[in-house]
């Protein structure tokens, strides 16, 4: 387990990620970092939402609502714990741009994303089970409203800023500080797909699977699908949750309409449009779904900036009538196919898509 | 009592709303198996439809109800022509090419329909809300007051015509030809199809059908009840409809009557009950519908009325 | 003790009796057979077994422990496993997944050691596909191990339910229509495969079967069940000349069929 090679490719990663975390932070233009950071928090949410309903194949539309638990739970930590845990951080929660002021935040950061992880994952035991007694159609209106439940729940708590929001504690003047920085975001990145491609190419994985292929054969193999189905809602919530403390420390406000069923929409179309299962093809959609809006949005001038979400819309519906299977199909996308492929002159797209279960690769 | 009763008249208007919406979703669902997410925005269009055509009519607050009676039928039945127009050009366009797809697929673009109208209402009609005329009399001539209990005509007119619309209904599934192509179909596709129903024509008049109910339901919610006309009015009502025909059996036409009413009343005894100590229960309004949904669907999963056949093994 | 012992087992759906006071006692090593009309419960007592249904009345013990109304994964756990009349394989996994998935049931590596590929989980990893492997091997599917499930013909489809059933470890198999959809090429060789299994693995195999000719040639002892009732137990050649059970198939869609199968 904790071969050499291990020991070097991890701090190889968390080298390149810090490098880069300052190298982007300082070159990249204000609008250009901003989607960068959103886009990496979608990625984490999408590849979450993935596990679900891609792996499994629970229908599950109230994503956004664990991604509230956890941007809420974070956010109340650092802010409400910053008198007893926190002191050593600025009132204001502006740490500066610095590897000291990095350094400062990391305890609080890592406090924050481990918060609003478990109590995501603690909503989503409860969500995963009526899973348990709902199929399909059913479930997804059930976890759908669970995720507006949340949201009314959080309008009502004013501890938390009620409706208008949540950006600190205004009256001991404590705010919620700027802890995510490209390293947080892209280290959770890393996680996520790593996580979730441990598990695909698995034995247990493949039980993961059996239930999104036949759920009654799957029992009568021996798998205990409730243990599944469970399992893969407290993994999605929690790395929703992760994603949601991400959010709250990067725009260091949050509010409950940032989290409504609309946004729920949102990940469920990159799952879907990347390929469900294909944890390469969420990520890629992650992506393109966050950045291309951005991308019109400046690109665009002011008049055709109104036509911009008809647009998104319009294309998302001939993407499903042309592709319903997603962009890149259902399997993975590697790199080694598609250089591999440049030689033969083959049109990329389904032919790239790796079908077969990775080799087991054994360490 | 006088408290009981006012919330159960104002339920019974919401519910009535809901389930002129919660019929269409029902429908859909019984032949296609698709959440149509976006029979919420055509309520919305039929909102706008009925406010531009009382503009254009120059409709006025008149004296008696039968004069507005008389300038409301006209509005009511252009908006449904209108939406049933709609719904059928949704269905040939954007859902007919995914009959055999995945579920999810056809969920998604369904999703994609949904936010076309809503940001293309946004472009047409522009943000700000806009309000139906008052049509019908107002004042003392407008209400009834029986003891302490006062409902106005604008309660009364909506109720009842959403019964009759509903009744409407009721007779066309249950007693003409093409109502019973879609009990047919809704019962098994492919077994009607077998039998010489053409499902794609049932399918699209089931789509006219809901559309236009759903039109109907944005005029009247317009115009008697005077709420804000806004390109995202069917987003929240829309979802709330759909959770009522869901608690009420989901392909299941009764169902969805006796969901909306349910969801009607539900809301409007949480909105108006008082509140205790800290805890204001109507502040918690817009909860309550999937509070309802959870509970019913954990204790009868195929909802009040409906029976979910176990899967054959 | 026996394997298998069903005392009094009636399963009602609604009113419509389905399973009526079966009572059913296997040894191990038995080969076994259950035919009837269509709809005479032979499923559904498959079902009663596998857990999918609990039992209205009556006790079903698996080697002397009770399992009726235990989860179908837990049974499957303790050694019973099946194959389904109407296919039911993971199509979208590949043929070896399809048995890694159901080999993959004794192995407890748990998520934290699948995320974190511990060594113990590199070990089950390949124990468990070193196993898929020989079996595919035994029913001679292993050049087809990379192929979707959903691409394989009727019969290999079939065979990989059995190879399937087998990671399970079971101790007792129940065969749902094996043979159904097989030419008489096909059908003879499933017979020296399951003969082959039985004696093998120890197995005890209890099948379901309208075509005549598998269940003659293989069972060792047949029950022929009626409108949900055992009406004769017995021999091959006992049951095939008692006049109850001549008389049960005259009538019905089978009886054609199956006199048709006999004299072939």
């Amino acid at each position: 387990m904790l071969s050499l090679r291990r020991i070097l490719t991890v701090s190889a990663t968390l080298g390149i990620l810090l490098f880069l975390s300052f190298f982007l932070e300082q070159r990249l233009q204000a609008v250009a970092f901003r989607v960068v950071m959103l886009s990496g928090i979608a990625v984490v949410m999408a590849v979450s939402l993935n596990l679900i309903n891609g792996f499994t194949g629970q229908f599950s539309i109230g994503h956004a609502g664990f991604q509230a638990v956890g941007a809420y739970a974070a956010a109340a930590l650092t802010v409400y714990g910053h008198n007893r845990i926190f002191g050593n951080l600025p009132r204001s929660g502006q740490l500066p741009d610095t590897l000291q002021g990095f350094l400062l935040g990391a305890p609080a950061m890592i406090c924050a994303l481990l918060a609003g992880g478990l109590f995501a994952a603690v909503v989503g035991y409860v969500v995963g089970l009526p899973s348990l007694r709902l199929k399909g159609d059913y479930l997804a209106i059930v976890t759908l409203g669970f995720g507006e439940i949340i949201r009314v729940a959080v309008e009502n708590t004013e501890a938390v800023g009620g409706p208008r929001g949540f950006t600190g504690n205004i009256r001991e003047g404590i705010y919620i500080p700027n802890l995510t920085s490209f390293f947080w975001v892209y280290l959770m990145v890393v996680v996520v797909v790593v996580v979730s491609r441990n598990l695909r190419f698995s034995v247990q994985g493949l039980q993961y699977l059996s239930v999104r292929e036949d759920e009654i054969a799957a029992q009568a193999m021996g798998v205990n699908t409730t243990r599944v189905k469970v399992n893969a809602f407290v993994l999605g919530a929690f790395f929703a949750g992760v994603a949601g403390a991400l959010y709250a420390h990067f725009e260091q406000s949050v509010s409950p309409t940032s989290f409504g069923f609309v946004r729920s929409f949102d990940f469920v179309t990159m799952v879907v449009l990347g390929g469900l299962g294909s944890i390469t093809g969420s990520v890629l959609a992650a992506v393109v779904l966050t950045a291309l809006p951005e991308i019109l949005r400046s690109s665009l001038g002011a008049e055709f900036n109104q036509y911009r979400l008809v647009a998104y819309a319009l294309l998302l519906i001939l993407l499903m009538l042309v592709r319903p299977q997603g962009i890149f199909g259902r399997g993975e996308l590697r790199l080694d196919r598609l250089f591999g492929r440049k030689g033969g002159g083959g049109p990329a797209g389904r032919d790239n898509v790796e079908d077969q279960p990775a080799a087991t690769e054994l360490r | 009592m006088q408290y009981f009763l006012q919330n159960v008249i104002n339920g019974v208007q919401l519910g009535s709303i809901y389930a002129l919406i919660a019929l269409g979703y029902t429908m859909v669902y019984g032949v296609l198996r698709l959440i149509n997410f976006a029979h919420g925005d055509v309520f919305m269009i039929g909102a706008y439809v009925g406010f531009y055509a009382a503009s254009a009519m120059k409709l006025q607050e008149q004296p008696t109800l039968g004069g507005a009676l008389l300038q409301l039928i006209p509005v009511l039945f252009l908006a449904m022509v209108a939406c049933a127009v709609l719904g059928l050009i949704i269905e040939r366009l954007a859902y007919k090419p995914l009959r055999k797809a995945p579920r999810l697929t056809a969920l998604i673009t369904a999703i994609g329909v949904s936010l076309f109208l809503e940001n293309g209402g946004q472009l047409l009609f522009g943000a700000d809300p806009k309000f139906f005329p008052s049509v019908t009399p107002q004042g003392p001539k407008g209400t009834i007051r029986i003891g302490e209990l006062i409902i106005s005509v604008d309660q009364l007119v909506l109720v009842i015509a959403a019964a009759l619309l509903m009744a409407v209904l009721w007779y066309i599934v249950s007693r003409t030809r093409i109502g019973k192509a879609m009990r047919a179909v809704s019962h098994d596709a492919d077994a009607a199809a077998l039998m010489g129903i053409n499902t794609d024509n049932v399918i699209s008049f089931t789509f006219g059908l809901g559309a236009a109910l759903a039109g109907a339901g944005g005029v009247l919610f317009a115009s008697l009840t005077y709420a804000k006309i806004l390109p995202l009015l069917g987003v929240t009502m829309g979802l709330k409809a759909f959770v009522a025909a869901v608690v009420g059996g989901i392909g299941s036409i009764p169902g969805a009557m006796l969901g909306g009413l349910l969801m009607g009343l539900a809301e409007s005894f949480v909105k108006g009950a008082p509140a205790i100590g800290p805890f204001e229960p109507s502040r918690w309004t817009d909860a309550v519908a999937f509070v309802l949904l959870i509970v019913v669907l954990l204790v009868r999963p195929a909802g009040l009325i409906g029976n979910a056949a176990p899967e054959k093994v | 003790m026996p394997v298998l012992s069903l005392q009094n087992v009636t399963k009602r759906f609604g009113g419509l009796v389905a399973v009526n006071n079966v009572s059913l006692t296997l040894e191990k090593g038995d080969l076994a057979g259950l035919i009837g009309p269509n709809g005479a419960g032979k499923t559904t007592i498959f079902n009663l077994l596998t857990g999918v249904y609990a039992p209205t009345e009556g006790s079903i013990q698996f080697n002397g422990q009770e399992i009726s109304g235990r989860k179908p994964h837990q049974i499957a756990r303790l050694g019973v496993c099946r194959t389904f009349q109407n296919i039911r394989l993971f199509p979208d996994l590949s043929v070896l997944d399809n048995v890694r998935t159901a080999a993959s049931t004794h192995e407890q590596t748990g998520l934290i050691g699948t995320v974190l590929r511990t060594a113990r989980f590199a070990r089950a990893e390949g124990e468990v596909t070193a196993e898929a492997k020989r079996l595919l091997g035994l029913l001679n599917l292993n050049h087809l191990e990379n192929e979707d499930a959903r691409n394989l013909p009727y019969g290999d489809q079939r065979r990989l339910e059995i190879a399937r059933a087998l990671a399970t470890r079971p101790e007792l198999l129940l065969l749902d229509e094996p043979a159904a959809g097989m030419n008489p090429q096909e059908s003879g060789d499933l017979m020296r495969l399951i003969r082959r299994l039985r004696d093998e693995f120890g197995l005890t195999i209890l099948l379901i079967e309208h075509d005549m000719t598998v269940v003659m040639g293989v069972c060792e002892e047949i029950t022929v069940l009626v409108y949900g009732q055992p009406i004769a137990r017995g021999t091959p050649a006992d049951i095939r000349n008692d006049p109850r059970v001549i008389e049960a198939y005259l009538g019905s869609e089978d009886s054609e069929a199956a006199l048709e199968t006999e004299a072939a």
